[in-house]
């Protein structure tokens, strides 16, 4: 191993990543640990974590938009063409060797995707809800909307906020599954090794400083077969 | 299992209130249920590939 590494994610991604984990949890512990009848007062952390994890989201939006490559994140035509061969080869008819990735894999784009619209949607709904309760910064006004609009309100926040549940499991899961740890470190210390990256990464799809392609026997860019 | 709560509001109509906290547990099972077919896959394809 050279010891050479590729920069995976910057100090602000990292710290954003784990004060929305830190936030979410702190959501879902104080949201759903009363209910299974553990008694507390939750509405206060439950309330703050939220604000946390909207100043969180906002704060990743415009750093998405405009200090990171926002189409990194987006599915395009050559994530489906992989994504074809990849079940096409795993059914058994054969076909071309899929593309290695860009920076992210098609399936981490729509897990992002999932993610993403589902923290909106209970975001959104959160913000709503502040409303029916007293802070030091505001009263509450429950007149705001109708019994039946609320209604909606709450069913899309509580349904959302237990799909957030079966995310997570599925994402520390991956994020423990010993091929997937060289991604789950750069999560920590924000560097994978070059041997990864050219294992993995596809440099013209993913370009970093001093990154030379892979050739595969026959010519080509390798392709992972782990993946 | 009901998927939704309901309430009766003071004009004595029936109001949604929210998704059934009964769901919980089927998307724990859900979450559970990925998990052990990925696993079983991943195991079961690399016994394939090594023999």
């Amino acid at each position: 191993m050279s010891g050479a590494r590729v920069l995976r994610h910057h100090l602000a991604d990292r710290l954003y990543h784990w004060t929305m984990a830190a936030a979410l949890l702190t959501c879902l512990f104080t949201a759903f640990l009363p209910i299974l009848g553990w008694k507390f007062e939750w509405v206060t952390a439950h309330w703050i974590a939220g604000i946390v994890l909207t100043v969180a989201v906002l704060f990743h939006i415009v750093r998405a938009l405009f200090w990171q490559d926002f189409w990194s994140m987006v599915i395009g035509p050559r994530d489906l063409r992989k994504s074809w061969r990849l079940v096409a080869r795993a059914l058994g008819f054969g076909g071309p060797v899929p593309q290695r990735d860009a920076k992210y894999s098609p399936l981490q784009k729509s897990f992002h995707m999932l993610v993403a619209v589902v923290v909106l949607a209970i975001v959104a709904t959160g913000l709503l809800m502040l409303s029916k309760i007293d802070t030091p910064f505001w009263r509450r006004n429950p007149y705001w909307l109708a019994d039946s609009q609320w209604g909606l309100i709450y069913t899309i926040h509580g349904l959302f906020a237990m799909a957030t549940i079966t995310l997570i499991m599925v994402h520390i899961y991956f994020a423990v599954r010993p091929e997937k740890l060289w991604m789950t470190r750069s999560m920590f210390h924000g560097w994978i090794s070059r041997e990864d990256y050219m294992r993995h990464h596809d440099p013209q799809r993913w370009p970093v400083p001093d990154a030379q392609p892979a050739q595969r026997e026959g010519g080509g860019t390798a392709y992972s077969p782990g993946e | 299992m009901p998927l939704f709560r309901y309430a009766t509001s003071v004009y004595g109509q029936t109001v949604l209130v929210g998704a059934s906290w009964d769901l919980i547990w089927w998307f724990v099972g859900a979450g559970v249920v990925f998990i052990v077919a990925h696993a079983a896959a991943k195991a079961l394809t690399r016994r394939s590939t090594s023999s």
